[in-house]
């Protein structure tokens, strides 16, 4: 195959193991953590970490390390989701607009424009009053407010690509629209798209994490990072690991997705991830 | 032989800031089943507008008057749908550059989608035999490397090739040629020039081939029309037209060829701006005289076979009946 993702660069990286760490422990947090994260021992309560505690106990003597490889599933797994959803929705609407213009252009990116000037977290605490709070809700109202962004950035993608020789000659083989956007501008704008998902995946976790800080986000007794924080400022000076290591899980894992998305951005734009950089320049000599 | 395109009165007006833009200003041609018909000028003559509109890609704001007739169907007045289903299957289409391939795809998806679409085959082993046996119909010597190679892996000449691949592999009655085979050497050229003269001789593909190079002209084309500022200047028989010049601007441009000395014209075309009625070519002409008053030519002058000359000083030798 000549589509060789070349990935080299990433073993080199910390951070992707810390990704790739977080990622098999969202899988299985059993995997790592043997302890329960739901169970109480009241007469451990606030432990500072120890060799049987790693990060110590809670306020209701629970292990805060197993609560942390637990949150990972959530986090991760959430954030996921909702990146999904609104590339998908975002996604579809700016390739369709940029393909298309004209008053199909006009008509999405107006909506977008709505929605881009009311402040995101705004619209998510205003819905996350009337949705309640839930991981289900948390998914639904981020990827409501996310898909502006995607649907823009991928617009302006799709109208550089629709102009290229290429895809006029595609209209002129006579294949149809849903395939020449499929076909020739999706991939052509999907190294972009994978750098601004990477990017995407921390912002994700930073507004998941805020929206469980204001209690409006995934509660207790859930293993959310954003809801330890919130739950363990209250034990911050007799307690401070409470809330330390679901902060800096929640920095790290942030980092780590804007490094990787820096580091997929600067290899020449992402384009090497799909094809062979390397040109072989008529290895066999055909002619 | 029957008329499968014929083009009456083709004009091409733009509005703009600066004006209104002729790009064509009434052209006319035919071009009969199996036959190749070669439009030259300089950059800037209306060639490209002739491409684009013949494979409805005008912009919104161009006015268009006129008749395009293909086999029965007038391509001006077609919608989208139905032009589109003429796309691959009746009309095909030779790009200039290797831009016109995309460089995420092998040459083979460029070809078995072509297919897959045109001659609505499915099969995928079916799509890739038959794109292999076109492959070696071009004379490529390993036909399935070329196959599973991308644009950027393979050389001019062997895109060029590829890209005629594309335009020929469902056979369609015409193809619309944007100034093939430029930039190769000439070694590389002719040998693509015979490749589509024998393709062509064998499926009775009628071309359409629009191009700056007169030796491409020279080498293919059964009927040449020289085009300049957006009218036809001179028309006829290939032979006719290189070999036995009538127009100035014809003769002017067989001299700016590299064998005769590459002797420039004077001046510079007046541009599609020029809107005054009469003979464009006027200013640099020649032998035409420099007054002030327009020579307007009504009808070209006809010399025989077919051959037809837009100036005044080519005295008209047989009545012209029906243009063209």
């Amino acid at each position: 195959m000549n589509k060789i993702i070349e990935f080299k660069s990433l073993i080199y990286k910390p951070y992707f193991y810390f990704l790739l760490f977080l990622v098999l422990t969202g899988i299985n947090p059993f995997l790592i953590s043997g302890d329960n994260p739901y169970t109480t021992n009241l007469s451990r309560r606030l432990e500072p970490p120890s060799a049987e505690y790693l990060f110590g106990t809670d306020d209701l003597g629970r292990c805060v390390f197993s609560r942390v490889m637990h949150g990972a599933r959530i986090s991760i797994g959430a954030s996921l989701s909702i990146l999904l959803l609104s590339l998908l929705f975002g996604g579809s609407l700016g390739i369709l607009s940029g393909y298309f213009g004209g008053w199909v252009d006009e008509f999405v990116m107006r909506i977008t424009d709505i929605f881009m000037t009311v402040p995101t977290i705004v619209i998510a605490l205003v819905l996350a009053r009337s949705l309640g709070p839930g991981i289900k809700n948390v998914i639904i109202i981020l990827s409501i407010t996310m898909w502006t962004g995607y649907a823009r950035m991928i617009r302006g993608l799709a109208l550089d690509i629709k102009n290229r020789h290429y895809v006029e000659t595609a209209k002129t083989i006579g294949l149809k629209n849903s395939y020449i956007m499929l076909r020739h501008i999706l991939p052509a704008i999907l190294p972009p798209i994978l750098v601004m998902a990477t990017l995407g995946m921390g912002r994700n976790i930073i507004m998941i994490s805020s929206l469980s800080f204001l209690g409006l986000g995934i509660i207790e007794p859930a293993p959310d990072w954003g809801a330890m924080l919130n739950h363990g400022t209250s034990y911050i000076r007799t307690a401070p690991h409470m809330a330390l290591f679901p902060g800096v899980f929640i920095s790290l894992t942030v980092l780590s997705f804007n490094l990787l998305g820096d580091e997929l951005g600067s290899a020449g734009n992402g384009r090497q991830f799909f094809m062979n950089t390397r040109n072989p320049g008529n290895p066999k000599g055909i002619r | 032989m029957k008329k499968l395109l014929s083009v009456k009165k083709l004009k091409v007006v733009y509005d703009s800031s600066a004006g209104k833009v002729h790009a064509l200003r009434g052209i006319s041609f035919n071009v009969k089943k199996g036959e190749i018909f070669g439009i030259a000028g300089e950059s800037g003559a209306g060639k490209t507008t002739i491409c684009r509109l013949l494979m409805g890609f005008m912009e919104k704001n161009a006015g268009i008057s006129g008749q395009v007739d293909f086999n029965g169907d007038d391509l001006l007045k077609l919608n989208y749908k139905d032009l589109y289903r003429l796309y691959g299957r009746k009309i095909g289409f030779l790009p200039q550059s290797i831009a016109s391939l995309n460089p995420l795809l092998t040459i083979g998806t460029h070809i078995t989608e072509t297919l897959k679409k045109n001659l609505k085959i499915k099969k995928k082993k079916i799509l890739k035999k038959k794109a292999i046996y076109i492959l070696d119909a071009l004379e490529f010597s390993d036909s399935r490397q070329v196959y599973n190679s991308f644009p950027y892996q393979l050389s001019g000449g062997m895109n060029q090739r590829a890209l005629l691949a594309i335009a020929f592999c469902c056979f369609p009655d015409l193809v619309i040629a944007d100034e093939p085979f430029t930039g190769l050497d000439p070694d590389v050229q002719n040998r693509l020039l015979e490749t589509v003269r024998i393709l062509k001789d064998k499926k009775n593909i009628s071309m359409v081939i629009v191009t700056h190079d007169l030796k491409v002209i020279e080498k293919i084309c059964d009927k040449t029309a020289i085009i300049y500022n957006g009218s036809f200047v001179e028309t006829g028989e290939t032979k006719d037209v290189i070999k036995t010049p009538l127009h100035p601007y014809t003769q002017s441009l067989i001299k700016a060829m590299p064998e005769n000395g590459m002797i420039p014209t004077w001046g510079f075309a007046p541009g599609a701006l020029y809107d005054d009625a009469g003979c464009s070519f006027q200013p640099r002409c020649p032998t035409g005289s420099k007054e002030k008053k327009k020579h307007i030519i009504n009808s070209p002058a006809s010399v025989g076979n077919n051959h037809y000359v837009w100036c005044l000083n080519v005295k008209n030798q047989e009545s012209v009946k029906d243009l063209l």
